[in-house]
């Protein structure tokens, strides 16, 4: 089909008009993680319930991980832990690992005794390097790690139902 | 000629007390952002001061870091003040916050495939635009 040249230009703006269309379409707010596809950053943190007891990379060997940033100061967090708590049950191969990010150490002993504590591992990131090394923008975020600590997927904001099953179910199966 | 009664008086001292306090208010913060980190010599601070600007806050769309008082914001300028104490280059310095945050951090995103749409797209429309600019006038 030939199409006459008068017609090029229109035919360019509703090019152009269609991908500026599609990029108010994108939120801005979604940022992708540096880290898909990449190994964990390496860590070694003090597990929260026990001063002397260290938690590192090594728990990832062999299991798929849910690493899940956190703080009793978080509201959204508090909205997200509800469902956690929930998934926990009906996700009994998933290893959790809990950051306590940027908090107080008590505060967040009591948010855990007091909501329910879905974590195998929690442990406590109180000057958030931890979160500067894996990138984090704030609270709650949460990871997918593989069996060979890579990570899988990275979700900024409160995790719910619908958004477990359309980002991260698919990795769990 | 205007009188220079009791309300004149009233307003011109008003307006210099204003604009005292917001020297004054502009004076300290600037104090307090200066001396919060503290730096071994002038070309460490200039460093900083470049690198804060050329970097994005994370969570503030489009500020910098140098402008951000967000948390984030805030672990990141101490992360660069110690990178830079600690002797290490601009160019490793911005390069671990890349690897960490990706393109998002830049406030100049690099050149690859999925950024040559930004750069040469504007390019790309200018040409197409004076192409058939240039047919109109000829017909």
């Amino acid at each position: 089909m030939c199409i006459k040249p008068n017609y090029w230009p229109i035919i360019t703006c509703i090019i152009i008009v269609i991908l500026l269309g599609y990029g108010l379409t994108q939120d801005p707010r979604v940022l992708p993680s540096a880290l898909e596809a990449k190994p964990a950053p390496k860590f070694e943190l003090t597990d929260l319930f026990s001063e002397k007891h260290k938690i590192s990379n090594s728990i990832f060997k062999e299991h798929y991980t849910l690493v899940n940033i956190w703080a009793s100061w978080c509201t959204p967090c508090r909205v997200e832990h509800n469902f956690l708590t929930k998934l926990k049950k009906v996700q009994p191969k998933l290893q959790w690992l809990g950051i306590n990010y940027k908090d107080d150490v008590e505060m967040a002993r009591t948010y855990l005794s007091t909501l329910g504590n879905p974590y195998d591992y929690a442990v406590a990131d109180e000057d958030g390097t931890f979160g500067m090394a894996w990138g984090i923008y704030g609270t709650p975020e949460t990871f997918l790690i593989d069996k060979k600590g890579r990570v899988l997927h990275r979700h900024a904001g409160v995790i719910n139902e619908k958004i477990w099953k359309k980002e991260f179910a698919q990795y769990i199966r | 000629m205007k009188k220079f009664g009791k309300k004149n008086l009233r307003s011109t001292f008003g307006n210099i007390f204003c604009i005292s306090l917001l020297l004054a208010v502009i004076s300290t913060t600037h104090a307090e952002v200066v001396s919060r980190y503290a730096f071994n010599d002038a070309n460490q601070e200039a460093r900083f001061g470049h690198l804060t600007k050329i970097l994005r806050c994370v969570v503030c769309q489009n500020q910098n870091l140098d402008e951000s008082n967000a948390s984030i914001a805030n672990d990141l300028k101490q992360h660069i003040h110690d990178a830079i104490v600690a002797g290490q280059s601009d160019e490793v310095i911005v390069n671990n916050l890349h690897q960490r945050y990706g393109d998002y951090i830049l406030f100049a995103p690099p050149m690859n495939k999925h950024t040559s749409l930004l750069w040469f797209g504007p390019l790309m429309i200018l040409i197409l635009g004076l192409y058939f600019l240039r047919r109109l006038f000829q017909k």
